[in-house]
Formats: structure tokens, C-alpha cells, sequence
């Protein structure tokens, strides 16, 4: 091998099983009748990787997704004054899990706020989306909505809860990215298969009791400065660095002569030649030139506002294309996350919505023509929505009884609504669904059992596994 | 009860068709049918329990049957008929145990019925879980564990691997007990003499050195999940602040050897046992560690899980919510551990030195709630607790060889007030002094920045001279000529109208003295923007001196402009911003001597400046600058020879008033801090007395007058500043709070608050901050105490086998157990419990020393041997590739820290300190200092240690050995291994590339290259333009670095 010339490509099997895995299996080889995942799909594969967006900070479902005319009518009056006073029934309040107590936030709100914007009917299905997202309203003939989420975490943490499926007062356990690198890992020789861009906060980790394998890889879209340690940090030129990498690999190739049949010796080669791989993979993949001026067009790269974000998901969709298996993008910086409109929702939400609207509808377009969106899983969503009832004069508070996420592609049934609130946005009422239903829907499509995921001693969730959402399914 | 268990088995026809379609197979009971109902239905049905009286362990067992009789005759047989029922009451297992049966399994359960159900006539049931190996206490084998090795692997007929380089052994120890690599001359040193006495010494010196404690507390801090304190900004939500001290105590404890029996009690119940010695209270930060603000039942669970799996190897998590499926360990075991735990809760004492908790403090544990119920929660469900009946604090039964019976403590009186422990007076003491020295100091400063603020002017001891004194009631044109400006007389003296940026002034035609003192008396009516007046002087020839007053609504000041050639000059030192308002008179008076110029507006002194330039004759006039404005009076004299003019201040001074303000201020700080130590002494001797009435009197009454000298304090801060939001309101409130105070030292009684020497951790978020409590109960109950004597117990037959395994995992690559943290019945008994066994017992019998123990490992031949399978006996690879029987040594990875600690101790960075307050985890890749002095917790990254598996701060009973390319990355890339690599080539500097290369695999591997390694190692190094740093970053990146050959 020459590092001289590169990138070599090598068996990504290898790797994957190989590399992620090593750890796992060696420190339980003693364990009786659990194997590593083969890292094949074990039912249908109807989706090959995963882009996933994540809105932080709780979008307003009623004010994107989930349109509630009530609100507008009762707009002023207290819940208590109209028709559907039972929705603050206690007994519906007590799923909820309070993390922080008597903070100021995530408090019931009971005076109606109204609409703060319209909804307009899109595509041949005629969905109503709000005039904020007209560039996704433009795809939804692609998109499932779900407008019956719930969770139990009325606070930040619930972002937590929907990666992991585990609420914050209980122990940390791998995300859904981790779990489906761990189930069917790499298609790269180039690349890590779990990637993340954006902000994160509460969790900063994916893989937990599987290992720091499965955390999901850092990436900025600079390409100057894509990944950590991915570029020399003092300078070292690129014949001598391929020269490094050369002795390296031979002396490596000695010891292995010394240490025959030593799997992890043969790992680390191979980590090497990935490593190598990576340093041009990854600015590559980061570096936007050679992409058509009407490509960065479809994202929103020649507009100011939706041009952070667009970036990120012309990003993603060049990493889905080079065999990156779970794309995770966070959206809105600070702790609790941009969304979360306290006051000001209108100005905050059009503002933040305009950020993504048209680079999502770009990334849907432009995966469906290039033929990606029939394997590629796309998934948008939230930790939460957000109350009927105003906060202060202008905001509305988290609200975790019911919220809608979406999902596109990758064998899902475009242009249906699954599921729905009450009439005012409350709870969900028609086939509600906790958000490990999105999880085990998601590991369906991409083949994998949600109850078969395990390492010894440890099953994915114990409980709480999830039901896959047949209606959503093509 | 998650699902009924009905009583009696019932035939129904709703029977799932599926398995009926697949042909008959011919099943092995033993291979497919047994594995399958031990999955599966034994947890209920077996040993363990025997649900509805029913076994499935035996064939004959389910022919015998339970309360629904035979379950494998009739067709289809209850046993088919229950695990394929659609009916969810009936179904098995029951909904929420288990999924149904798969119809593969099915189908072999019905072939095996069908076939008649054929089973061994001899079969065993499954033996009574309490007979289970771990349970029993460990018997030793009397031989040595090479000797055991040896037997095994004769009696398989595999073949050993030959002993590894000596060099190899070295770089083993070094790396296993001190975390370091050995530097060439220790390799020289130990080659020339690698003999069993020899490698003794080596095994003995590096023990006795400080940094086996810092190595190996490292892997404890990863088993008992050290980590430093996080929340939210400043909300502490994990763990306790200043941990650290219970890391160190972990360093020091391991140093010296103490009993791991010891290190258990004192971890756990060091409050109990030693409550008087702070250093063995550091111990109980393992249960302050768990501390979580939000929920106590998450602290307990924590507490509770991880104690028994670190400990005991005991997987008590499960029997939260349920009976344990595997072990005999029922529901109501897990709240009786709960009592144990039920009335810990934690607090910072005061660490000596320190009175400031934010700096230092010692986090420990105490029993706080000594009568608080623990009742099972029904479900593991919090808010469902089982209130019909309390339970006691106690251990599982299968595991209580003597009865479990905790005795209360009775606590020393500085536990209970930890106020009165010795240094505290003394600290507290000191603490006051310094405050007396600061505000002593304070008070220095601001009396001489009183005495450095300008003073009202000093009478002149002789009468001036008056040349000229005007009212300007009428014009006096012999004495003023007009130059612009409109100018018109009154009873109150003259006003120009005319605004604009333009001077308009009066020049008075006499020639003032050279040094003069001057007067004019005003009052500015309007302007557009500048609304100027001032006294010109030194007028000729274009160039003069102006002193002037700016009313500009911008920016209002007093300023000495100075004109040259046409051009004004503003200098910053003649410049003094002060209030000046439209339609207000003022008086502005101007003292000029030589150069000196001093200038006062209603007597205030504002400006002392020193003219730049020489002084030249000229005339003196009255200006108007964009100003509607009247003057009222003007009077001219000379300066009077005695006449005491200030110099310009060097530094900034402050007004007169505010200077005055802060010497009031601070005269009252510094009677306030004088009387404190006063308080501080009452206050101690009346804790110290407890019940003494007249100590609690003087105390109450030095405190009236330590808070009387506060509250005044308070109220001049509070008058100080008037213009304050809410002023009035809050010298309202300082005034009431001065008269009570004023009226509580007239009559104090006998109730005093004690000093503030403990924080006791917050119980909820509910409190809004660490609450000061100053007294806490004086007995504890006992429990942890007895609970960690049972742990610690040589009886106990699971702690100190756990623990053997976990250090033989560190030494040897591979646990003896697999899993380490659970012992349960779900673990058979090892291969090689022999040598476990054997091991456990002479560790127990040695003082459950942990040193005696890395002897006999690191000093037995099969840490000796070759990890390679070069030249191996082919059968013996072949029957053994994963070398279950240590036929070979099993290579390991470094973990991350000691990656970074040896890449910097190579570069001769590392630095060697000990302990204290965890360091700033941003400067790990900077600082020199060892890995595990770092902050670590959930929310803290270290980018370095992150790639090469740090630990993971929530649970580590083994670390990860992951191979990943960002480890490859971080050892090629990365500034720390380029700086240790330059280090590295700065001390090979100067030798040849022969010996350079040499040299390089000694230093940096530990080891010389082989024939082929030196000479790859020169082509490459040519390749890389003999760049010796590149070099040796390259052999940094050797697989051989990271492992322990």
C-alpha cells in the first residue's frame, strides 16, 4: 500500500463490523449466544440512511403543521371558557415528568393566543401548511406528516428523550443514530457513518453504554476546519505527511509479521488508511464549488438568511451520496435552542422558519432527482410543540402533549397526515404516538428489528421499544 | 403485579394455527428444547421460582405439572396451548415478560410433543440458586496460580508461548503500575540484570512510588464513576463541589496500601466510623458523587445500583421494579438496601484554611432524615409507594451469612456543629483579620484620596488688591470695549442674545495683572448647541488663553482651550465634566499664577492645570460662545503672594464630596469588620458550651453589635447613593433596619446564629439556594456503617472475588469473569475459578492488600509470557484461538490518559505534582500536569482523551478498546503529539540515523527495531527528509506505542 497515492479504497465490511464493533465483541467474547450485528438489514430494507433534522428548542406545531382554527375564535378567552375545557383534565396532565421544578417555563397556559399566521393547502394531496413553510408546503406531495406526537418532558431535556427515547431523569442510553451505525454500520471507506452538525446540549453524546464508537462525529461545514485533528495542527507538508503515513504502515506491516492473527493490529492498519482517506474525504465533501449554480439555488446558498443552513444540507446530502449512514443536523443555537419562543414567537418562529423552509424543500428536491429519496429517510423534527395559551403577550410556552414531526422518503407514503390533536392543539388524541414509534419506525425502514437490537446484558431501550406507523408507510 | 397469574390452567380452543402447518422435526431436548424454556419460562418456573407450583427444569417436572396438572399430555398439550393462546391473560410468557414464542420455536416445541416429549431419564433440575458458585465463599486452592495454569493447559494439551523480551515485561510494569513508559537508562539499567530478585525490586519500587496511586486510581475513579459537579450555569445538579478531595484520598489510600476492606467502610460510612478524622471523610464522596439536585429517587437508585455492582458484582437495578429473574433477589430486598441509604444526604464542611465554600470545602455524606420511611414502589414507580408497610434496612437473604443489625452512632459535637471544629474559630478568625487589613486599607486609601481632592480655596491671608469689581447694571465703556455680541444692561447685570458658534465678547481695556484672581458671577439663558461662556486672557495677536464653561446638553464641563495660530487646543487634563444647567447662576472663580491656572465653580474646586506654553502679556476678556447669557458681576484682583493654589492632580482626583462619602463608607466597613472577631469569639464559646446562658448572652450581644455596625454600613451605602433606583425605598428600609438593629443591641437576648461553617446540599430545587445549616443530627443510624462491614466481610463471598477480577482484568487483558459487574447466576462459573478462588482468598488473607496482589500477578510467569502467536503450537491456536487459557498474554491498549501521560512524560513534560482542585479540562492539552487532575463529567469534552475512550463518567466497569481513525488523526494531527515529537528530536538531536533510529524505537517503544524495522525505519526516515521530529511522531503512531506488548 502507498499513501503516496490516495485515496485507497479498501473492504468497508472490514472496517465497520471491524472497527466499531472490535470493542463490543472482545470485552464480551465470553458471552454465550450473542453475536455482533452482521451489519444486514434483518427484514426489508426500505431505506438505506437516515438525514435527520432537528428544529431545537420546540417548533409551534399549531403554527407549522397542525393548523388550529380555534385558536383564532377563542383567541383571548381561557381554555376553561370554551368547549374544550377538558383537555386540562389533571388526569391527561400526568404523563408529563417534570425536571426542573418551579422553573419559570413549562407551565400550563390558559388565556387562547390566536394563529399567528395563516395556512394555505399544498400539492395534489392538499395538506395545509403554514405560510411560514411555503418551500416545504412545495414538497408536501413527499412528506408524512404526524400531528399526534407526545412526550414527557416538559422541559429542554426532552431533546434528550427524542434521540434517546429515554427521559432525562433516567440514564443516558445510546441515541437512534448510535443504535443504527451499531445495527448495520458503514457503506464508506472515506467517511464516519454517524454524523453530526449543529449545536447540541444536553446530551452531547450518542453511543453511551455501546461504546465511543457510536458517538456520532462533529462536523463543521468549514472546510478549512471540517472535523477535529482532521488537518494537521502544525503544519506539515503533503509529501512528507504521505511519508509518515508510509513508515507507518510498514513498520505496522513488520509487526504484524511479529504478532500474526492480532485483529486489532490489523484494525488499526486499516484505521489508518481511513484516517488517511479522511483528511481529503471530509474537506472534500465540505468544499461546495464543484456544485451547480442552480443546485445552491435549490438550497437558499445565494440568500443571507437561509444561507447557514443550506450549506448544511447541501453537506448532508453529499455526505448521504458518499455512503454516510446517519446524517443528524441540529438547528437554532443556546442551551435551550433557537425555537424556543417564550415571547416574540411570530417575530422568532417566521424568522427561523424562513432559515430552514427553503434549504429543506432543496435538500427534498434535489434527493428525489437525483434519485436519493427513494433510499434516503428523511426526518424532521422537534423535542415538543408548543401551549394554545399565550405566555406573557406574545409567546407560548413548551408543550409536550402534542406536537408533529414529519418524515419523507425512504419508503414512507407522501402527501398523508397521520394522527391529530384536539381542536385546540392540546393533545394528541388520534393515534397518538410517543416518540419511540418514530424510532422503530425509522429501524423498520432502514431493516432492522427495534427488539433485536442488544449487546449482552444491555437491549436497546428494555421497554418502550416503539410501534412502527404503518399508515405512514408506502 | 405486572399480570395475573391465574390459578388453574384452563383448555380453551383459541389456539394460533400456525405451527400446526409445519411438519414434525426430530428435536434434540437437550440442544434446542432445554435452552429455550431456560430463556424463557425458568425465571417462573424453575428453581428460582415456581409460579402456579409449576416447574419446567425437567421433563419430569412438566409431567408432574402445577396447579393445571401434566402440561405435555393431551393435544395439543397445555404447555403448547399457553405459549400460543392469542388470549393475552392466558398467554406465555405473560405480556410484558417476554415476547411470544417465534413460530420456529413453536414448531419445535410441537415436534418435540409430538415425538413424545423425550428426555433424559436421569435429568438434573436446575440447581437451588442459592447453591450458585459465587455465592459461596471461596476456598483456595493452596497452589500458586502458575501452577493451576500450568495443570490446566497440560491437562488440554496446549502448548504455552515462551516468555517476552525482558524489555517487554518492563514496559508491562511500567505502564501497568505507574501509568509511564520506562526511560532508556531504567531499560538499560533493568537489561543488565532481568532476574527474579531483580524484577522484584522493580515490581517494589515502582509500587512505592507516588504515581502507582495517581495510575490506579484512575481505573477506581472509572468502577466507582468519579466525576466533578455540573448542571446548568451554576446550577449544581451532579455530584458536589470540591470532589477532588475524595480523588486524592483515593491517591493516598492506594499509596499507602490500605486495606480495600477499609477503603469500602470508609467510602461508604466514613461518617460513622471515623466522624472526627477529615481525612477519611474525603472517602464518602463515592456517595456524594450520586448527589442529583432534581430527584432523590434517582440518587438512591444510583447509589443503590452502583454500589452492589462495583462492589459485589450485584445487578440490584433489575429488582427495582420487579423479583430478579435470574437471582434469588426479590423486590422488597431493593427497598430494604434503600433503607440503608433513606436518610443519607450531603453537605460541604469546612476544609481547614478556607472559609469560603466556593473555593474549598470538603463534600461529604451524613444521615439527615433519621425517621424517613422507605416503602416499596409498586412497579419501580416512584409515585406509587406501597404504604401498607415499611421496610427495615437490610441485605438479601441469600447472601446474609450473619444477621444484619446496624447500630446507631452517637455523633462528636463538631460533626453535629461543624462549627466547632478546632480550625474553624482560627479560620474564621484569620478570615476576620484579613477583612480588618483590607478595610483598614480601604479606609488608608480613601483618606488619602480625600486628602488628594481638591479643597475650597483657602481664604488668602491678605486682602487682594481689587482693580476691578462690576455689576454691569450700566455700560462702562471706558472700561469695556465690545467685541460682537449685543449686549444689553439691567438691574441684574448684562445680557448678549446672540447665539451662533462665534465668540462674543467684552474686553476690558485695562491690563490685568500677570497673576490675577478673578470672579464672574452668571447665569447661561440659552444657545443652539454650545451655550459657552468663559474668561479669556493673554489675548494678542489671535493666540489666547480661554477658561470656559460648556452648558452643551452633550457633555457640560469646565475647560481650559488654549488658541495658537488659529487653532484650538482642548487638552484632556484641562477638562473636569460637572453638571451646568441652563438658567442657573453660578460663579465662576479663576486663580492664575505663572503657569498655574486653578479654577472653582460655587466654590467647588474642579480644575488645577499647568499651562503648557510660557504666559505673554495680554488683555483679559469675557466671552460669549454661542450663548445667550447674563453676567451678573465680575471682580479682578491680583493674586495675593500667599495665596495657596493647587497643583494638577497626577492621578484622577475625586470630587470632594464623593471622596468624603467613601471615607464615611469605609470608616464604617472598618468598625464593622473590627467587630466581628469580637462575635466570632462570643459566638464559638457559646457554641462550644451549648446551654451556657450567660456565653449565649455575650454571644447574642456581640452579634447585635456586629449586625448594628452592618446595618449602619448598609445605610450609608444607601444614603450614599440617591439617585439609585428605588433610592428612597432602599435608605427606608437601611433606616428601619439601623433602628432595629440599634434596638436588638439595647436588648439582645439570648438567641445568636452560629458561624457558618457547612453547607448542607440542596434537598430539591425547591431551595433556592445551598441552605447554611449549622446543625445536624447527632446520631446516625448505623446502617452503612453495618451494611459496608457486611460488604467488607470476609464472609461476603462476592467482594473481594469482584475485586480480584477487576485488578487480573487491568493486569491481564481479560477478566476471569466476564462480566464484571454481575456475579449473578446469568455468570458461570469461570474457567479458571481455581485461580480466582485461590487469588481472592490470599488477597483476603494479606490484608486485602491491593500491593500484595499486583505482586502475585505482575511477578507470576504468565505475566511473563510472549502476547504473540508467532512460532505458537498450531493445535494449541487452533483449540484455543481466543486463548480462553492464557496460553499467551493478551496484548491491551492504553487507555486515553495513559496515551497523554506518556506522550508528555517521553517529551520529559510531564508534570509530577499531586492532587488538589481539578484542573480547567480546556487546558488538557497544554497543561503538563497528569490526565486524571482534569474536570471530568457528562458535560465536558476533551478532545485528546475523547478518541481514545475516556471514561465514561456514568458507569466504566471496563473501559473501551475501540480502534477508530480519529485516532489516528489525534496522533498524527494534533498539536500535543507534533510538540512531544519536537520535544522527543531535541533530546535525539545529535545522533547518526543508525542510532538515531535506534534510539528512537528504545525511547519511544520501549524496545531496539529488529534487522527489517531499522531498515524500513531509514528508508522512511530518508523519505522524510530526515526530519527526525516527523520520525518519531511516526513511531508515536506505531501500533506498538498505544499497546502493552
Amino acid at each position: 500500500m502507498n499513501f503516496m497515492h490516495q485515496p485507497t479504497p479498501f473492504l468497508r465490511r472490514d472496517i465497520l463490523g471491524g472497527l466499531g464493533s472490535i470493542a463490543v465483541a472482545s470485552m464480551l467474547k465470553a458471552e454465550k449466544g450473542w453475536q455482533p450485528p452482521s451489519g444486514l438489514p434483518v427484514m426489508p430494507q426500505k431505506a438505506k440512511r437516515v438525514i435527520w433534522l432537528f428544529m431545537r428548542g420546540g417548533v409551534s406545531h399549531m403554527e407549522s403543521f397542525d393548523p388550529k382554527p380555534m385558536l383564532t375564535k377563542y383567541a383571548g378567552k381561557s381554555i376553561g371558557e370554551t368547549p374544550f375545557a377538558s383537555v386540562q383534565d389533571p388526569e391527561k396532565l400526568k404523563k408529563v415528568r417534570v425536571v426542573v421544578v418551579n422553573d419559570a417555563n413549562g407551565k400550563q397556559r390558559t388565556t387562547i393566543y390566536p394563529l399567528q399566521t395563516g395556512y394555505k393547502r399544498y400539492g395534489q394531496c392538499g395538506i395545509e401548511i403554514s405560510d411560514w413553510f411555503p418551500h416545504i408546503g412545495s414538497c408536501a406531495d413527499e412528506i408524512a406528516f404526524i400531528r399526534s406526537m407526545w412526550t414527557t418532558d416538559d422541559n429542554h431535556g426532552a431533546q434528550v428523550q427524542f434521540h434517546s427515547g429515554r427521559h432525562m431523569l433516567e440514564p443516558r442510553v445510546p441515541t437512534l443514530g448510535a443504535w443504527v451505525t451499531y445495527g448495520l454500520g458503514s457503506m464508506t471507506d472515506n467517511l464516519p457513518a454517524f454524523i453530526n452538525m449543529g449545536p447540541r446540549y444536553f446530551d452531547i453524546r450518542d453511543g453511551h453504554y455501546l461504546g465511543p464508537a457510536y458517538d456520532a462525529v462533529n462536523l463543521k461545514v468549514d472546510p478549512k476546519n471540517p472535523l477535529t485533528f482532521a488537518a494537521p495542527e502544525i503544519a506539515v507538508g503533503k509529501p512528507e505527511q504521505a511519508a509518515q503515513f508510509d513508515l507507518i504502515h510498514k513498520l505496522n506491516t513488520l509487526n504484524a509479521e511479529q504478532y500474526p492473527g492480532d485483529k486489532t493490529l490489523a484494525a488499526r492498519m486499516k484505521s489508518y488508511q481511513l484516517a488517511f482517506n479522511m483528511q481529503t474525504a471530509v474537506p472534500e465533501t465540505m468544499n461546495l464549488d464543484t456544485e451547480s449554480d442552480e443546485t445552491k439555488k435549490l438550497y437558499g446558498l445565494d440568500d443571507k438568511v437561509t444561507e447557514p443552513f443550506a450549506r448544511q444540507l447541501l453537506v448532508a446530502r453529499r455526505l448521504a451520496e458518499r455512503g454516510v449512514r446517519f446524517i443528524q443536523l441540529q438547528h437554532g443555537d443556546g442551551a435551550a435552542g433557537a425555537w424556543d419562543s417564550h415571547s416574540g414567537l411570530k417575530k422568532n418562529h417566521s424568522m427561523l422558519a424562513q432559515q430552514v423552509d427553503k434549504p429543506i424543500s432543496g435538500l427534498l428536491k434535489d434527493l428525489k432527482q437525483r434519485g436519493l429519496l427513494d433510499d434516503t429517510l428523511v426526518v424532521f423534527a422537534t423535542e415538543f410543540g408548543r401551549t394554545p395559551g399565550s405566555q406573557g403577550s406574545d409567546g407560548r410556552d413548551h408543550h409536550p402533549y402534542g406536537f408533529s414531526v414529519w418524515m419523507a422518503g425512504g419508503g414512507t407514503k407522501g402527501g398523508t397526515i397521520h394522527g391529530s390533536t384536539d381542536e385546540l392543539g392540546f393533545h394528541a388524541v388520534e393515534h397518538p404516538h410517543y416518540v419511540t414509534d418514530v424510532h422503530a419506525t425509522i429501524l423498520h425502514q432502514l431493516g432492522l428489528d427495534p427488539h433485536q437490537l442488544e449487546i449482552p446484558g444491555r437491549k436497546r431501550l428494555e421497554r418502550d421499544f416503539g410501534h412502527v406507523i404503518p399508515e405512514i408507510l408506502a | 403485579m405486572p399480570h395475573p397469574v391465574p390459578r388453574v390452567f384452563l383448555r380453551r380452543g383459541t389456539l394460533a394455527l400456525v405451527w400446526l402447518a409445519i411438519p414434525a422435526l426430530a428435536v434434540d431436548y437437550e440442544k434446542e428444547i432445554k435452552p429455550l424454556l431456560k430463556e424463557r419460562c425458568y425465571a417462573c418456573h424453575g428453581a428460582l421460582k415456581q409460579k402456579a407450583d409449576l416447574r419446567l427444569d425437567t421433563a419430569a417436572a412438566m409431567r408432574k405439572g402445577g396447579d393445571g396438572g401434566d402440561i405435555l399430555a393431551g393435544d395439543p398439550a397445555l404447555l403448547l396451548e399457553r405459549v400460543t393462546t392469542t388470549d393475552k391473560d392466558e398467554r406465555m410468557p405473560p405480556e410484558g415478560e417476554g415476547s411470544m414464542l417465534n413460530t420456529e420455536q413453536v414448531a419445535k416445541l410441537k415436534a418435540w410433543l409430538a415425538a413424545g416429549a423425550p428426555a433424559p431419564a436421569n435429568e438434573q433440575s436446575e440447581a437451588d440458586p442459592r447453591a450458585h458458585w459465587a455465592y459461596q465463599v471461596p476456598k483456595s486452592s493452596g497452589q500458586s496460580m502458575d501452577a493451576l495454569l500450568a495443570a490446566r493447559l497440560s491437562s488440554k494439551k496446549l502448548k504455552p508461548q515462551p516468555e517476552a523480551a525482558p524489555e517487554l515485561w518492563l514496559r508491562r510494569v511500567y505502564l501497568d503500575l505507574i501509568g509511564l513508559p520506562p526511560s532508556t537508562e531504567q531499560i538499560a539499567v533493568f537489561l543488565k540484570d532481568t532476574s527474579m530478585p531483580s524484577r522484584q525490586r522493580v515490581v517494589d519500587q515502582l509500587l512505592g512510588t507516588p504515581q502507582y496511586g495517581e495510575r490506579w486510581a484512575r481505573h477506581f475513579m472509572d468502577i466507582w464513576r468519579y466525576c466533578d459537579w455540573y448542571g446548568l450555569g451554576a446550577q449544581l445538579r451532579h455530584s458536589q463541589k470540591h470532589i477532588w478531595h475524595w480523588r486524592d484520598w483515593i491517591v493516598e489510600s492506594l499509596n499507602t496500601d490500605k486495606g480495600y476492606d477499609q477503603m469500602i467502610v470508609q467510602m461508604l460510612a466514613a461518617d460513622e466510623l471515623a466522624p472526627e478524622d477529615r481525612d477519611i471523610l474525603r472517602a464518602t464522596g463515592f456517595l456524594a458523587r450520586s448527589y442529583y439536585l432534581f430527584n432523590r429517587t434517582t440518587w438512591l437508585d444510583e447509589t443503590i445500583e452502583h454500589t452492589c455492582r462495583a462492589f459485589l458484582g450485584l445487578t440490584m437495578q433489575c429488582v427495582k421494579c420487579h423479583d430478579h429473574k435470574y437471582d434469588p433477589i426479590e423486590q422488597a430486598d431493593y427497598y430494604r438496601m434503600r433503607a440503608i441509604f433513606e436518610p443519607l444526604h450531603g453537605r460541604l464542611d469546612p476544609w481547614k484554611g478556607e472559609t469560603d465554600f466556593e473555593k474549598n470545602g470538603l463534600p461529604r455524606v451524613f444521615d439527615l432524615h433519621l425517621d424517613k420511611p422507605t416503602f416499596r414502589h409498586v412497579r419501580g414507580d416512584e409515585k406509587n409507594e406501597d404504604k401498607s408497610k415499611p421496610l427495615n434496612a437490610g441485605v438479601p437473604q441469600v447472601l446474609e451469612f450473619a444477621s444484619f443489625q446496624p447500630a446507631s452512632v452517637k455523633l462528636p459535637p463538631a460533626s453535629v456543629k461543624p462549627a466547632l471544629l478546632p480550625f474553624v474559630l482560627e479560620d474564621q478568625l484569620r478570615a476576620a483579620e484579613r477583612d480588618i487589613t483590607a478595610a483598614q486599607k480601604a479606609l488608608d486609601q480613601a483618606r488619602q484620596t480625600l486628602a488628594k481632592s481638591p479643597q475650597p480655596a483657602a481664604k488668602p491671608v491678605t486682602t487682594p488688591k481689587m482693580l476691578i469689581s462690576d455689576d454691569f447694571t450700566s455700560a462702562k465703556p471706558q472700561q469695556w470695549e465690545i467685541l460682537k455680541g449685543d449686549w444689553k444692561h439691567s438691574a441684574t447685570g448684562v445680557r448678549q442674545h446672540q447665539t451662533g458658534a462665534e465668540r462674543r465678547s467684552l474686553r476690558l481695556k485695562p491690563a490685568p495683572p500677570a497673576d490675577f484672581e478673578a470672579s464672574l458671577s452668571f447665569t447661561i439663558r440659552g444657545g443652539q448647541k454650545w451655550k459657552s461662556i468663559g474668561i479669556m486672557f493673554d489675548a494678542a495677536d489671535g493666540d489666547d488663553v480661554m477658561v470656559y464653561m460648556s452648558a452643551f446638553s452633550g457633555g457640560s464641563k469646565i475647560q481650559v482651550a488654549l488658541v495658537s495660530a488659529g487653532k484650538s487646543a482642548y487638552p484632556a487634563a484641562g477638562s473636569v465634566a460637572r453638571p451646568i444647567s441652563q438658567d442657573v447662576r453660578y460663579t465662576l472663580d479663576l486663580r492664575v499664577r505663572g503657569q498655574l491656572i486653578n479654577a472653582s465653580i460655587n466654590d467647588e474646586p474642579l480644575l488645577a492645570y499647568r499651562l503648557p506654553q510660557q504666559r505673554r502679556e495680554g488683555s483679559l476678556a469675557l466671552t460669549a460662545f454661542d450663548a445667550d447669557v447674563e453676567f451678573h458681576s465680575f471682580k479682578l484682583a491680583e493674586l495675593a503672594a500667599n495665596a495657596v493654589l493647587r497643583e494638577p492632580a497626577t492621578d484622577k482626583s475625586v470630587p470632594l464630596a464623593d471622596a468624603k462619602a467613601a471615607v464615611a463608607l469605609a470608616e464604617k466597613q472598618f468598625a464593622a469588620a473590627k467587630a466581628k472577631p469580637a462575635m466570632i469569639r462570643a459566638v464559638f464559646a457559646a457554641d462550644k458550651a451549648r446551654q451556657d446562658k450567660a456565653l449565649a448572652k455575650a454571644a447574642a450581644a456581640a452579634e447585635a453589635n456586629y449586625k448594628l455596625a452592618q446595618a449602619e454600613v448598609d445605610l450609608v451605602k444607601a444614603e450614599a447613593d440617591p439617585k439609585a433606583k428605588d433610592a428612597d425605598k432602599k435608605i427606608k428600609a437601611a433606616r428601619e433596619a439601623f433602628e432595629k438593629a440599634n434596638k436588638k443591641v439595647a436588648a439582645p437576648g439570648e438567641t445568636y446564629t452560629s458561624l457558618p461553617a457547612s453547607l448542607k446540599a440542596q434537598e430539591g430545587p425547591e431551595e433556592s439556594t445551598n441552605t447554611t445549616v449549622q446543625t445536624y443530627p447527632d446520631t446516625s443510624t448505623g446502617r452503612r456503617l453495618a451494611f459496608a462491614r457486611w460488604i467488607a466481610d470476609k464472609r461476603n463471598p462476592l467482594t473481594a472475588r469482584v475485586l480480584v477480577n477487576q485488578v487480573w482484568m487491568r493486569h491481564f487483558g481479560a477478566p476471569l469473569v466476564a462480566n464484571m459487574d454481575d456475579f449473578g447466576r446469568r455468570s458461570l462459573a469461570p474457567l479458571h475459578q481455581d485461580i480466582l478462588d485461590t487469588l481472592t482468598v490470599d488477597f483476603m488473607n494479606n490484608g486485602w492488600s491491593l500491593k500484595h496482589l499486583h505482586r502475585a500477578m505482575v511477578l507470576s510467569k504468565l505475566y511473563r509470557r510472549s502476547s504473540s502467536n508467532a512460532e505458537a503450537d498450531a493445535d494449541t491456536v487452533a483449540a484455543d484461538p481466543d486463548n480462553a487459557n492464557y496460553w499467551r498474554m493478551n496484548p491491551r491498549r492504553m487507555e486515553s490518559q495513559v496515551v497523554r501521560d506518556s506522550l508528555l512524560h517521553l517529551a520529559g513534560k510531564l508534570d509530577l505534582t499531586l492532587g488538589g482542585p481539578s484542573l480547567d479540562p480546556a487546558s488538557s492539552e497544554t497543561s503538563p500536569r497528569r490526565s486524571l487532575y482534569f474536570v471530568q463529567n457528562a458535560d465536558t469534552e476533551h478532545r485528546f482523551l475523547a478518541v481514545f475512550d475516556n471514561s465514561n463518567v456514568l458507569e466504566c466497569y471496563r473501559r473501551n478498546e475501540s480502534v477508530v481513525p480519529q485516532q489516528a488523526l489525534a496522533l498524527t494531527n494534533s498539536k500535543l503529539s507534533r510538540d512531544c515529537a519536537d520535544a522527543l528530536a531535541a533530546k535525539l538531536g545529535k545522533l547518526d540515523g543508525e542510532a538515531f533510529v535506534t534510539q528512537s524505537f528504545l525511547t519511544v517503544l520501549g524496545r531496539s527495531p529488529s534487522d527489517a524495522e531499522r531498515r524500513a525505519s531509514l528508508e522512511g526516515f530518508q523519505a522524510l527528509k530526515q526530519n527526525r521530529s516527523l520520525f518519531l511522531q511516526a513511531l508515536l503512531n506505531h501500533n506498538d506505542f498505544v499497546t502493552l506488548r
